[in-house]
């Protein structure tokens, strides 16, 4: 296996007053070397809960209560809490969506790369480090490194504050970073060139990437592959042509069918109705029936399991393809 | 004073300005500058039609949104409403001028009060401009929780129980209850889900159609706008650069600015390839927005002329569509991109999917 990440039927659970709940409910998923897997689903449906499960994160009274993490040969369920410690930020790093919370407001930009990278360095000498922050703020294309390394983070925009989080999360050339909505809180000029960096930067260094995002505009320029979450299970896999090619699941199709196009004009957009159910009210059988417009008695009362339909295209719904079964209602 | 109205025209907006003070120091304080965050818009709105204010954020479009409400003064300029400038209108004038123009905000976690149940919510706008009495108010309430979407029972709710496109549909009854001509709607899908955001914006659409309401659209998602309006309107740094009919602006771009927005959306085609060319660098800071035309510092195109001259708003055509460019004439034909036909299994799954939506939920068994 050539994967550089492969996450075995992981289940994340949350302690409430009405019991545990599975914000994650076995997902496998697995991330090749220097490719972007992209994850989709709407808020709710597990996707950030599952990337701080894979950085051994997740907030108390959360907790990973089955599965296997394999990291690079080693699960990292397994690991010991120092050498997680150690594994966490050199090699797997991660970005989160609010450039404007990640900083801390009264350090210089400068100070807190030289801290991440100090972290695992030890050794090196300040200036050395200092040289090497300036040439990762180069690296992600900030203008005027050496005058920014002595800059607060309110004096920065968005966007420069997202690079200077990128140019942190790279310092230690990390083989995986997960980015979870790295581009949702800035405008589409500054998404773009945020992008292109991520994706020029992804060429030169060959590190993998887990982008988690609801923009299926986004996964479409950065994945190579795509995983559909749905209420904490993946609902369907396949490569980011086939997802758009090939939908299969038919909330893929809702995705799908609610974003405004650019180029069609059509009258009404297919929303999908109502919402993600919360994990503590989930419906019997497929989690998405009760909003789905293909579902039927069976659907009701059997939960679908992912299944294969293709080369490396899975999806769990029990009347995929749609077009088969609309003959069969009357 | 003349009025500028004419036929079907709901709101005219003349010059409007508004510039923020900067100050600086604590004991000593004195004015550092001036923030010109919106700086002589001028546009017209007509009835049943939606108007979209689209640009990144700082580029003055909320302001633009709250100066028409007269929810701040402005520092110049007029906003003609059904003839009359409500820039000079006071007390009991101005409260009566608002029954008729509301606002539906971007968030919808912080534009409800927690407190207070929805039904409450719904009536108290009624209650502000008296209007009915308890019965026929709570009638009112039943009346609008129908329209967008919601059951009689909800009014009893509050608000943290609702998820946020339910909430969104709060907001927006809430701007219905007193029947406005105008609603301003401030980035109203910007915070939801894609899956919500598509029923959000149905839900405008068929209120647009059954109520003939006029809408000024506050948005950055150029697909949303594309989807809402009749006609757009791009602003960048407190002025609008670029003005038409939707088709028009779309299609053909004609300012710089409005083609680097167009090309930076990312496009739902895994197919395509990536050529487009973003400017670099950000928004320059308003306090102190580049002299001339403020995009020359972004623009492949600048020439001497806009470093130093500011482009005044210039037909390009009979269609009303207008640019604030020195060089729209010259500037090479845009290629607009077209998105490439959907694959048929994708094409034949959705098309099925459109039908059982339009079948109802009920098929669901």
């Amino acid at each position: 296996m050539n994967d550089l990440l492969s996450i075995e039927d992981l289940r994340t659970v949350f302690r409430t007053p009405a019991g545990e709940v599975s914000a994650v409910a076995g997902v496998s998923l697995s991330v090749p070397r220097g490719k972007t897997l992209g994850i989709v689903g709407e808020s709710g449906c597990g996707k950030s809960v599952l990337s701080l499960s894979t950085m051994r994160l997740v907030p108390p009274p959360g907790r990973v209560a089955a599965g296997r993490i394999m990291f690079d040969g080693q699960d990292l369920l397994t690991l010991p809490d120092a050498e997680m410690r150690a594994l966490r930020g050199r090699r797997i790093a991660m970005i989160f969506q609010e450039p404007m919370t990640s900083l801390n407001p009264v350090f210089t930009v400068g100070d807190q790369i030289v801290e991440a990278m100090r972290a695992h360095d030890r050794d090196a000498s300040d200036l050395v480090l200092k040289a090497r922050a300036i040439a990762a703020l180069n690296r992600v294309r900030i203008p005027a490194p050496e005058r920014r390394f002595d800059e607060y983070p309110h004096q920065m925009s968005g966007g420069m504050r997202q690079r200077v989080m990128i140019a942190m999360a790279l310092s230690c050339e990390p083989d995986l970073l997960i980015a979870d909505e790295p581009t949702t809180a800035l405008d589409v000029t500054v998404q773009a060139q945020i992008l292109d960096l991520l994706r020029d930067l992804q060429q030169q260094t060959g590190m993998a990437i887990i982008l988690i995002t609801h923009d299926l505009g986004v996964v479409a320029e950065m994945a190579d592959e795509v995983a559909v979450m749905y209420a904490g299970r993946v609902v369907e896999r396949a490569s980011a042509k086939a997802i758009f090619d090939d939908p299969q699941h038919p909330y893929t199709l809702g995705l799908l069918g609610s974003i405004p196009k650019l180029d069609e004009e059509h009258d009404r957009l297919l929303a999908i109705e109502g919402a993600v159910p919360p994990p503590f009210a989930l419906p019997t059988g497929c989690r998405f029936h009760p909003r789905c417009v293909f579902a039927d008695a069976a659907c009701k009362a059997t939960d679908p399991s992912l299944r294969r339909i293709g080369d490396a295209h899975q999806v769990a719904c029990l009347r995929a393809p749609v077009e088969t079964i609309v003959d069969a209602v009357a | 004073m003349s009025t500028p109205r004419k036929d079907g025209l709901l709101l005219e907006v003349v010059d409007l300005a508004k510039h923020y003070k900067v100050n600086t120091g604590l004991v000593f304080s004195r004015t550092a500058g001036t923030v010109k965050a919106v700086d002589g818009v001028a546009f017209q709105l007509k009835r049943g039609e939606t108007l979209a204010l689209v640009g990144e954020s700082g580029c003055g479009k909320s302001t633009t949104a709250r100066l028409v409400l007269r929810l701040i003064e402005p520092s110049a300029g007029q906003v003609w409403f059904e003839g009359r400038d409500i820039t000079t209108l006071g007390g009991s004038e101005l409260r009566a001028m608002r029954r008729r123009m509301q606002i539906v905000f971007q968030d919808p976690f912080a534009s409800l009060n927690p407190r207070m149940t929805v039904g409450a919510i719904l009536e108290e706008p009624l209650k502000v401009h008296g209007i009915g009495d308890a019965d026929t108010r709570a009638k009112r309430v039943e009346e609008l929780l129908g329209l967008v979407g919601l059951a009689p029972y909800h009014a009893k709710r509050y608000p943290h129980e609702f998820s946020g496109g339910q909430r969104q549909r709060i907001g927006i009854a809430r701007a219905l209850a007193v029947e406005p001509d105008l609603v301003v709607c401030d980035e109203p899908v910007s915070a939801l889900d894609v899956s919500i955001q598509a029923q959000v914006v149905n839900l405008l659409k068929d209120l647009q159609a059954r109520l003939g309401l006029s809408y000024l659209f506050i948005a950055h998602d150029l697909a949303v706008v594309k989807h809402m309006a009749d006609r757009v309107a791009v602003m960048y740094l407190g002025r609008i650069v670029e003005i038409g009919p939707k088709d028009a602006v779309f299609a053909t771009p004609r300012h710089p600015y409005t083609r680097t927005l167009l090309s930076a959306i990312p496009r739902p085609d895994p197919h395509r390839e990536t050529a487009r060319q973003i400017p670099g660098g950000d928004v320059p800071s308003p306090m102190n927005p580049p002299p001339g035309c403020h995009f020359h510092t972004r623009c492949a195109f600048a020439s001497e002329l806009c470093r130093t001259q500011s482009p005044a708003l210039r037909p390009t055509d009979a269609s009303g569509h207008m640019a604030a460019c020195h060089h729209f004439e010259t500037l090479p034909d845009v290629v607009v991109e077209r998105d490439r036909a959907q694959a048929p299994a994708a094409a034949k799954r959705l098309a099925l999917y459109a039908e059982r939506r339009a079948r109802g939920p009920a098929s669901a068994g």
